[in-house]
């Protein structure tokens, strides 16, 4: 398959994803929900100054958006496997490496939208400015929407099928995207203080080397991941 | 004499073992062009395991599956020569009759794509339903949909997990009709099901599947003129019997 | 044979681990500001050395049953990831002795700690899943998928006292007859946990011939390639 013939069968696969969550929402919403409450309720036990919340307020939203997250991550694969449909998407021509990125895309798509209605929640609750310095935060946002969906898709995958499939897919997901949660609240938290200097970049590179470490990852081990 | 890269399908000492059991054991099955194989045999025996090797879901415990000589292991491209109608629909329940299949000609590179599902959804007698979410058509509809999209490829091979089930008198009819159509084109089918009355009215060969042996039964009628395929999946010669 | 495969590596790992218990307690010299206290530090090492070449040797031999696909190599990946799990165990036990009387707190948040903490969760995650897959083919496959992504954290806890400030001693000044010690103790208890992992190994792959032969009289083969 030529490059042009993957990316174009990756944008279809992505497109059917969509598609399907436009025409009967079964993941946004819930995770949409799950997110706002988390922030309701962290925020609710946060009673400090609000000096002292500027450099709680990152780990926290990270909590919240990775926490949420799981939802997008667990439905991923159990939605193909619900139409039995996941069968014939490993017998379509399709590299599996291809599926994978695919699957990474839609559910880093996810985790944007999550971004888009909990940052105003955690502006709104905490009266801290995350958006203080947008650019920066865009790029958190993105490397760590990246690493989390990377891992979670291999994950999601591997526990698809499996007995008490949801319990298992946060207690694997949580210790290894521990270094993107790392990364991002740390960046998040240096950045509110305004301190973008040499540790923010240090923290940005692990951000940044851990979401392209995952993401060749899962595309080389993805065809293990999907064998039966 | 034929030869491996003649056969459309082939399996050598096929097995599938599963929790410690021998779901296949050291299965052999080859198939021609321009026939319809029946599988037979009871509820649990293996036959949708046996299919899903077939079609390269599932990775033998040991032997092999050639198509047209070669093994499909680690290889995606080659998924073009085989068409696989599940026992599940397969299909998205979201997405309209024509979008399953749209999505499904995309995936194998089928060139104009909504040309082919036009005119497959025309050879199912679905093209009034073309809209209808697949969610909500009948059951004989949605199987109707699920064999149109293991042929929106056109694949010399095609597989169908106990297609007969479910359906009414009328549906059985079309089907019937359809495979002899798939036959007359030159396409080597499998099919399982556990209705042997079934079977001889239309198979070429017969097996039985018990205790993970595959058996050969009676063959109800000759074998019939076939087309020979190359293997890209295209027609290179006819011959008859 | 017997004798040259089995008790001869025994008997000098055994060997050398009392080499090194001895140079531990008795020939090190006393620390001026930890005094007798700072000998855990030979088994921290030591351990937490022990505890990242399991992981990694989890890692290499998942990749291994993934190209080979040999049972084989599925039991050394476990093997070794129990020896490594174990290990790391020991690492925080040991780091908590000792951070609770040079910093005098059982735990603090720094990187290395967190970082530790972190791996011993990825490998409990990843004997949680194993355990929760009953066919042993899948099993396998599932297990070396993880094993090779768990190795990703390898680098982090390397690195954590190096990428990040923290409290965590990182190379200190030493004392050349306590680098010995050191370097003995590491070598000594590489060979002791290698060693156990070997014997694991062994102990898994007779499990499985075992449960084969139970099968092969209910009248269930099992295959062995």
């Amino acid at each position: 398959m030529t490059f042009v013939q993957t990316t174009r069968t990756w944008w279809w696969l992505v497109h059917k994803d969509l598609l399907r969550e436009v025409r009967a929402p079964r993941v946004w919403p819930g995770m949409l929900l799950l997110g706002v409450v988390l922030a309701l309720v962290i925020e609710m036990q946060v009673d400090l100054p609000r000096e002292h919340r500027t450099s709680l307020v990152g780990g926290l939203f990270w909590l919240a958006a990775f926490f949420a997250g799981t939802v997008a991550l667990d439905r991923s694969f159990a939605g193909e496997r619900d139409d039995g449909c996941w069968q014939a998407l490993l017998l379509y021509p399709v590299a599996p490496a291809t599926i994978f990125l695919a699957k990474t895309t839609a559910n880093f798509l996810a985790l944007c939208a999550l971004d888009v209605v909990l940052i105003p929640a955690f502006i709104l609750f905490s009266d801290v400015p995350l958006l203080a310095s947008p650019g920066p935060f865009l790029a958190i946002v993105l490397l760590a929407n990246l690493g989390f969906s990377a891992v979670g898709t291999v994950v999601s995958a591997l526990t698809n099928g499996l007995q008490h499939r949801g319990g298992l897919l946060v207690l694997l997901l949580l210790p290894l995207i521990s270094p993107v949660v790392l990364g991002a609240a740390q960046a998040t938290r240096l950045l509110l203080l305004g301190e973008t200097g040499g540790e923010w970049w240090r923290w940005m590179q692990l951000l940044a080397g851990f979401a392209v470490l995952f993401v060749a990852m899962g595309a080389l081990l993805f065809e293990f991941v999907v064998e039966d | 004499m034929l030869t491996s890269v003649d056969m459309p399908l082939e399996a050598r000492a096929l097995s599938r073992l599963r929790n410690g059991r021998m779901i296949l054991d050291q299965v052999d099955l080859t198939m021609a062009c321009g026939q319809i194989v029946a599988l037979l045999g009871a509820n649990g025996c293996g036959k949708t395991t046996l299919l899903h090797c077939l079609a390269g879901c599932l990775r033998p415990t040991a032997g092999q599956v050639l198509w047209f000589g070669q093994s499909p292991q680690r290889r995606p491209a080659s998924h073009r020569l085989v068409g696989l109608a599940a026992h599940e629909a397969c299909l998205y329940s979201e997405l309209s009759a024509a979008e399953n299949l749209l999505f499904a000609a995309r995936m194998y590179g089928v060139d104009e794509p909504q040309r082919r599902v036009e005119q497959l959804l025309c050879d199912t007698q679905l093209a009034s339903h073309s809209a209808r979410p697949a969610g909500r058509l009948s059951k004989g509809m949605r199987q109707r949909l699920s064999l149109a999209r293991a042929l929106v490829h056109a694949p010399p091979i095609v597989l169908l997990d106990e297609p007969f089930t479910g359906l009414d008198v009328a549906s059985r009819e079309w089907l019937e009709g359809w495979l002899d159509q798939q036959r007359d084109q030159g396409r080597a089918v499998c099919f399982t099901s556990h209705d042997e009355e079934q079977s001889l009215r239309f198979a070429d060969q017969r097996f039985e599947l018990c205790d993970g042996r595959v058996l050969p039964l009676p063959a109800p009628r000759p074998s019939p003129s076939s087309v020979r395929f190359d293997t890209a999946g295209q027609v290179v010669k006819a011959r008859s019997a | 044979m017997r004798y040259v495969t089995t008790l001869l590596p025994a008997s000098f790992i055994a060997a050398l681990t009392s080499v090194a218990l001895v140079m531990i307690f008795l020939w090190a010299p006393r620390e001026i500001t930890m005094g007798d206290v700072q000998r855990i530090v030979y088994l921290h090492v030591a351990v937490a050395w022990c505890g990242l070449l399991g992981c990694v040797a989890m890692g290499l031999m998942a990749t291994m049953y993934l190209v080979r696909r040999r049972p084989g190599w599925d039991h050394g990946s476990q093997a070794a990831g129990e020896v490594g799990w174990l290990c790391t165990t020991l690492t925080l036990v040991t780091g908590s002795l000792w951070a609770h009387e040079a910093w005098n707190t059982w735990w603090t948040w720094e990187p290395r700690l967190t970082a530790s903490l972190i791996l011993w969760a990825v490998y409990a995650g990843y004997f949680l899943v194993r355990s929760s897959i009953e066919d042993p083919q899948r099993r396998a496959r599932v297990g070396a998928v993880l094993a090779i992504v768990s190795m990703a954290d390898v680098p982090m806890v390397v690195m954590a006292t190096r990428w990040f400030r923290g409290m965590h001693p990182v190379s200190p000044e030493m004392d050349p007859s306590m680098r010995w010690t050191l370097l003995v103790s590491v070598v000594a208890f590489t060979g002791l946990f290698s060693w156990l992992a070997v014997v694991r190994r062994k102990q898994l792959s007779l499990a499985g011939r075992v449960l084969s032969l139970e099968q092969q009289s209910e009248g269930v083969v099992r295959w062995e390639p």
